[in-house]
């Protein structure tokens, strides 16, 4: 347990050097906006703008969402009636000729002056192009953000949802078929067990490797942690595989995620029945690969929080496989791993998957948990 | 390079790929293993899949596209050593003990 | 079994079983080398090699169908060139710009198209104020690095016929030389021909002869002629609209491929100018042989110099389908095809359009909308226009980027990018087939995945010059013969 708290400290300080790193300075532009400011003062992410002599003239807000080139930071100021008193765009990544023809300018003149109950966020009707782009998608969603925070922190007001829906579709579906079955299965035990094993995980492989590209990987978990949340009307399949892999962790001690669901042990499995080889490794050596993977799972998520970029934990071969894009190291990993899956049984999850060392990481804290709770413990060891 | 595009290469292309069979041929009657036509229609379908694969990259590599003749060569690559592994399997059902 | 031969140490079966393994690595490295000089062989640049013309590497019978593949929804209208022409407004644009500035007014046309279309305003002055300084700044810092590619567009350029100069009641019809049988026909009217099917045969062995890679033929769709002219080809008043004329009645598609390793280095080391010269050339060659048979002809050729719309005629001629680009994609060129039009009242066997299964590539594909720059390739869906659906394209979008360009200046990023786009080896001319041949549509959605994952670009916003934020990038290394540094010491 010692060692738990050092890697969760020492992560923790790696995401608020991270966090403090890139927080960008908003004083400039949040002054820009309200000329009177004297003084600037944030609490729980809401910026008060005090004048030279110290009564509030508004507030301040950030909001983030993804470009065409990368983040896109504005901050939206909000005066004491509640009008939008304008908008400043912070940072973003997009070429600047190419930030200029989507015209923000005009649809933020456009937005200046209402109240922030009637901001117009349909960027298309206001200025007038067609073709959503994801650059005036990103401007959209940053301003609806920062706008809310100011409404809920300041105003009291919940502001209404973005006129959306989920994305409730075949991958949806499957995937919690995928967890119902691998449960359900896991019980029943036997020649049940390993025939539906063979069927969730061949199933998880075409659709959820092939058609859908989106196994769980590190930079995901990663970009979880570090607080950035995919939008969850598009993404339902994410929070279902994620609360999945966690919930049957925690409860079953054994991971169905990893078991039934995996589209890339699936593939490792089907190599392996191809090789129809089972080298075992010997028991020191794997002990080796395993601490130097959590070793590697550690660097990976280190850095990650350090320089805020949860691609660069990302060192699984998924998307070589599944979208045949990736860095020249995921597709020497691919064909590695799956060489290897010819004579070794799921070489990736015995040795390298991040996922199996969060799994240890999350049943110890179940253990740890139903340890805890009163009545549990007989349960305990089952 | 022109000698490569030519009828004559394609001439002892033909030359060696009929040489390869011939072997392949004495190769398994040495160690005994029946080689029924199945057998034979899976041995050219796997050839023609690795020499797909090696021209992918040759001709990638010809078309100056690096990227492509190196994330084509290991996906057709492995594609090729996976199917020739389950391939070798195939073949040897049926040896009698030598 | 058998005897062992004493100076190799090995029985016949064993001989045969080292010779087999010696073939498979010698036949392996030698497919290999195919590969290697199949990628190299400059023979895979179509179009340059002969006079047969690339028509004979497919055969389009198979896929010839009764309606092109374009869907027509409503009242179609033709264009008002004048404005929706956008060599023609930004020529406009710039003559009055500064005048409107200094308290004048747009023309009618312009300020009802500026209205009805205030992005185009907005976009045209972003051209005239941001691109030109930003553009002539870096074309100092540049000016060694792109030197060739400017020097050979140039050079590629050099050589055209003039537009007409007369309206086409004048220009259009054969005049008899002054000294009889040479030069530009000496027939005082129409020969009689023997058949339409033998004189497109004539025709189309003619456009070969003059370099031309592809070649059709089609009734001329009056919709796809400009509402009014433009400048320069010979109308007397561009303000008045544009009456077709009677003689208008079949179009001649003619045209070349831009050189393939220059294209592949886009934007900045790429240039339409070889291409546009040539097929301005075939044109020219094709109207006089026409007119020398005693009829009108009228040629309308690249860059600019235009009655009508060509990529819908190539699409009736059968020269393959738009794309989401709204460029043409053939089976034989990809997009990499540069069209002339000879319009004339000859009468000549049409072709059928064809359908290659473009229209669904399209749908899924999308590697130009996702490459350009200009965001101005749309990810959505065909929309109407005039009375057509069809994706459609912001040419404003478009031509900031183009015109804000080093080296020979322009784009092409989207017919570089296009995966039919591709040289003429057995690896593509296959996959295409492939796709062409497959009903369920899996093979398409396999191989544009391999596309994108084989065959990535930089990212659309590293091509922009450095002034507007960008690294000068190209989509492949440029060709040897491109690269000033190589040849000439500019210290």
């Amino acid at each position: 347990m010692a060692i738990y708290l050092v890697v969760f400290v020492a992560l923790a300080m790696a995401l608020a050097y991270g966090k403090t790193r890139a927080a960008p300075d908003l004083d400039p532009a949040i002054e820009r906006i309200f000329p009177t400011a004297g003084s600037i003062e944030l609490s729980r992410g809401v910026y008060s703008v005090l004048d030279e002599g110290g009564e509030p003239v508004g507030w301040a807000a950030m909001g983030k969402a993804n470009g065409y080139g990368g983040p896109l930071m504005l901050v939206v100021g909000v005066d004491l009636e509640g009008e939008v008193a304008g908008v400043e765009v912070v940072e973003h990544r997009e070429t600047p000729i190419f930030f200029r023809m989507v015209r923000s300018a005009a649809y933020f003149e456009e937005v200046a002056g209402s109240d922030f109950h009637e901001v117009e966020y349909d960027y298309e009707a206001v200025v007038g192009v067609t073709g959503a782009t994801r650059t005036s998608d990103a401007i959209v969603a940053s301003l609806r953000s920062a706008v809310a925070e100011v409404a809920d922190d300041q105003f009291d007001v919940r502001l209404p949802a973005p006129p959306r829906s989920f994305e409730f579709g075949l991958l949806e579906i499957v995937v919690l078929a995928l967890f119902a079955a691998g449960i359900a299965a896991h019980r029943a035990g036997g020649s049940v067990r390993r025939w539906v094993r063979w069927a969730c995980q061949l199933t998880g492989l075409m659709i959820i490797g092939f058609w859908a590209a989106s196994p769980i990987s590190l930079a995901k978990i990663t970009s979880l942690l570090s607080g950035y949340f995919p939008d969850i009307y598009s993404n339902l399949a994410f929070y279902f595989l994620i609360i999945g892999l966690v919930i049957t962790t925690l409860l079953h001690r054994r991971n169905i995620y990893c078991l039934y669901v995996c589209p890339f042990g699936a593939a490792q499995r089907c190599v392996g029945v191809i090789g129809g080889m089972n080298l075992k490794l010997s028991a020191r050596v794997g002990r080796v690969l395993e601490s130097s993977r959590n070793v590697v799972v550690f660097a990976a998520i280190f850095a990650a929080f350090i320089t805020l970029q949860p691609a660069l934990a990302s060192y699984e071969p998924f998307a070589a496989l599944f979208a045949l894009t990736g860095s020249t190291l995921q597709w020497g990993l691919l064909f590695i791993v799956l060489t290897l899956s010819l004579v070794v049984r799921t070489p990736w999850c015995g040795f390298l998957c991040p996922l199996r060392s969060i799994e240890i990481v999350l049943r110890n804290v179940g253990a740890w948990g139903r340890g805890v709770l009163p009545g549990r413990k007989e349960g305990a060891r089952g | 390079m022109q000698i490569f595009n030519s009828g004559f290469f394609w001439f002892v292309e033909g030359i060696l790929f009929c040489l390869v069979l011939v072997g392949f041929r004495a190769w398994a009657q040495g160690r005994g293993i029946p080689l029924p036509a199945w057998k034979w229609a899976t041995l050219l379908l796997w050839m023609l899949l690795a020499g797909f694969t090696i021209a992918f990259v040759g001709t990638s590599l010809g078309e100056n596209e690096a990227t492509a003749a190196m994330r084509g060569g290991l996906l057709f690559g492995l594609i090729t050593v996976i199917a020739g592994v389950g391939l070798w399997r195939l073949l040897l059902t049926g040896a009698r003990e030598a | 079994m058998s005897e062992t031969d004493p100076k190799t140490g090995m029985n016949r079966r064993q001989f045969l079983t080292a010779t087999g393994a010696a073939s498979a690595v010698a036949g392996g490295a030698g497919l290999g080398l195919f590969g290697y000089a199949a990628g190299k062989d400059p023979n895979s640049f179509l179009g340059w090699q002969n006079q047969e013309g690339a028509s004979l590497t497919i055969n389009h019978g198979p896929y010839e169908v009764d309606e092109p593949t374009y869907e027509r929804v409503g009242p179609t209208s033709r264009p008002d060139a004048r404005v929706e022409q956008l060599f023609e407004r930004r020529g406009r644009f710039r003559r009055q710009y500064m005048q409107v500035q200094e308290g004048g007014e747009w023309e009618p046309a312009m300020a009802a198209h500026y209205a009805k279309v205030p992005e185009d305003l907005e976009l045209d002055i972003i051209y005239m104020n941001e691109i030109m300084p930003a553009l002539m700044k870096d074309m100092e810092t540049y000016h060694d690095q792109f030197f060739l590619a400017e020097a050979w567009s140039n050079a590629m350029g050099a050589v055209g016929p003039r537009p007409p100069e007369s309206p086409p009641g004048e220009s259009d019809f054969p005049r008899p030389s002054r000294y009889g049988g040479f030069g530009g026909g000496s027939v005082s009217e129409p020969l009689k021909m023997k058949s339409p099917e033998k004189t497109a045969e004539l025709i189309k062995k003619a456009a070969h002869m003059f370099g031309s890679t592809l070649v059709g033929i089609t009734a001329l769709n009056p919709d796809w002629v400009y509402g009014y002219p433009i400048r320069g080809r010979g109308f007397e008043d561009v303000n008045q609209p544009l009456e077709i004329p009677d003689h208008w009645k079949y179009a001649i598609v003619v045209g070349t491929p831009m050189s393939w390793d220059a294209l592949y280095a886009s934007p900045n080391y790429s240039t339409s100018s070889d291409a546009y010269s040539r097929s301005r050339v075939i044109a020219a060659r094709m109207e006089a042989f026409v007119k020398s048979l005693g009829y009108p002809a009228r040629s309308h050729f690249p860059g600019t110099s235009y009655d009508l719309m060509v990529p819908p005629i190539c699409v009736d001629a059968g020269l393959g389908e738009q794309g989401r680009h709204t460029i043409i994609i053939t089976p034989e060129l990809g997009c990499n095809f540069r069209p002339a039009v000879i319009t004339t009242n000859l009468e000549m066997k049409t072709d059928k359009p064809i359908d290659i299964g473009v229209q669904d590539f399209c749908k899924h594909c999308k590697v130009c909308a996702e490459i350009c720059p200009s965001n101005a390739i749309t990810m959505g869906d065909k929309e109407e226009i005039r009375g057509y659906r069809r994706y459609k394209v912001n040419a404003s979008k478009c031509n900031n980027f183009w015109m804000s360009n080093l080296g020979s200046m322009g784009c092409r990023l989207c017919v570089a990018a296009c995966p039919y786009t591709r040289k003429s080896n057995w690896l593509h001319k296959t996959a295409a087939s492939v796709t062409m041949n497959d009903p369920t549509g899996l093979s398409e959605r396999a191989l544009t995945t391999m596309q994108k994952g084989f065959y990535p670009g930089p990212e659309p916003s590293k091509y922009y010059i450095p002034s507007l934020g960008g690294e000068n990038a190209s989509y492949r290394e440029p060709p040897w013969w491109l690269k000033s540094e190589d040849f000439i010491d500019f210290d």
